[in-house]
């Protein structure tokens, strides 16, 4: 039987987030750290190394020799690029330890959380958003959630979709009325469980919320890019493109209807880029 | 059909095929439009997956990707299957996609942009729409065989359709 505390004790038995990654990401946003401080975390974990030493000698960077230095790696790349990686090979693992549930195509909620945060790290910029970091990590994980509910809705989820189809509520209050609880509280739950700042678990729980005249820019910013992300074909396939936009958001950045294609256009680029990187481009 | 016969083609990206085993297959298009172009005299098939309505100021750009825009991702799609003898009179077009989110105020309309944008073009250029499936809420997956020029469409965990 499905009880919100068993959801919720799901969330505690979770792997931690990996000690390195979450140490690199407090060093990072440290203004006078140097590419060898960082090589000694990153060393620490095989997975990150072998990233960035790839990403350093692939084509994108055409360099003409092989760099095997991992300080030296991370000074051709730059901070801003390995920040990403370490963010991405860190949370990967999770999105890629699922059951079916909330998926009907291998890797969607992977290949969403991707798109969202690079369209969000995207508007970051167009907007000045002060929290770089934090909105990218916000954007990446702001579907946590589903990965814990799809080991709970195997057998729940057609009864979430025919509540979707035959009542024509949405795909949130379906969650709630058969679960009891949204993917956005519970990814909010694994956050907290992980000790990330309150600006980034606020912006989970809140990703599919009404906006509101109190609410932060990243906040604002992570909804804004989950709506760009769905209307690019990023969704997470079973519950479709059936969420409300967040127009006031738009407007309230200034944003019109030149300014969000040209922030998809950009998107895109980057997008293909990263899946490329990490072999997600959608298969069959 | 295995999946060595799929033709993929990503977002903002085009494929032309004459081989009658291939399939073509754009997935999830959500407001980005679908459109295959087959003559089925020649049995060519060509799938374009445009993300945005115009070009504008990004056809200056450096790397410029024309198939991002209907604009210029059409001309081209046409182009293509000139080259292995197709004929635009015998063209048969089918469109899918341009959908949107849940918005009343039309501020996420770039599905409906998109489609203005197409049926500009195909309007200019004398073009007829032969089998389309637009609009709504929902993201399609759309598949081309290149043997009979049947489009397919999955929508969600519905049935695949045959337009």
């Amino acid at each position: 039987m499905i009880s919100v505390e068993n959801i919720l004790k799901k969330v505690d038995s979770l792997p931690p987030f990996p000690a390195a990654v979450s140490k690199l990401l407090t060093l990072l946003r440290d203004p006078s750290v140097t590419p060898d401080d960082i090589a000694e975390t990153v060393k620490l974990d095989q997975a990150l190394t072998s990233s960035v030493l790839r990403l350093c000698n692939s084509s994108y960077y055409s360099l003409r020799r092989e760099i095997k230095n991992l300080s030296e790696a991370i000074v051709y790349i730059g901070l801003a690029e390995v920040k990403k990686i370490i963010v991405n090979s860190g949370t990967r693992k999770y999105f890629e330890k699922r059951k079916p549930g909330y998926e009907d195509d291998r890797g969607e909620i992977w290949r969403h959380a991707i798109a969202t945060s690079i369209i969000a790290e995207t508007i970051g910029k167009k907007i000045n958003c002060p929290e770089k970091d934090y909105l990218y990590i916000s954007a990446l994980l702001h579907d946590i959630g589903k990965l814990v509910l799809s080991e709970f809705v195997e057998d729940q989820s057609s009864k979430i979709f025919a509540l979707v189809d035959e009542e024509k509520i949405s795909f949130l209050d379906a969650e709630k009325r058969v679960l009891g609880i949204t993917h956005a509280d519970v990814g909010a739950e694994v956050l907290i469980y992980w000790k990330f700042p309150d600006v980034i678990v606020s912006a989970v729980r809140k990703h599919h919320m009404a906006f509101g005249e109190e609410d932060t820019m990243i906040e604002n910013i992570v909804r804004l890019a989950d709506s760009l992300a769905m209307l690019m074909g990023f969704e997470t396939s079973v519950d479709g493109l059936a969420y409300k936009g967040f127009t006031d958001i738009g407007r309230l950045y200034g944003l019109n209807g030149d300014d969000l294609e040209s922030i998809m256009a950009v998107s895109i680029e980057e997008i293909s880029r990263v899946e490329a990187e990490f072999g997600i481009s959608k298969e069959v | 059909m295995d999946n060595g016969k799929l033709i993929r083609i990503g977002v903002a990206d085009m494929k032309v095929s004459n081989d009658p085993g291939r399939m073509l297959v754009t997935y999830s298009l959500g407001s980005c439009l679908g459109v295959v172009v087959y003559d089925p005299h020649v049995r060519v098939g060509g799938m374009l997956h445009v993300m945005l309505p115009e070009a504008k100021d990004d056809r200056e750009s450096k790397n410029f990707n024309p198939y991002k825009y209907v604009d210029t991702g059409i001309p081209l799609l046409f182009k293509e299957t000139y080259k292995y003898g197709a004929k635009k009179n015998r063209m048969i077009v089918t469109v899918a996609g341009g959908a949107q989110i849940l918005d009343d105020s039309g501020y996420f309309n770039i599905g409906k942009r998109n489609l203005a944008a197409l049926r500009k073009i195909f309007w200019k250029n004398g073009v007829m729409i032969d089998k389309e499936h637009v609009e709504g809420t929902v993201a399609r997956t759309m598949r081309a065989d290149i043997d009979s020029g049947m489009v397919t469409l999955s929508i969600g965990r519905e049935k695949e359709i045959v337009l």
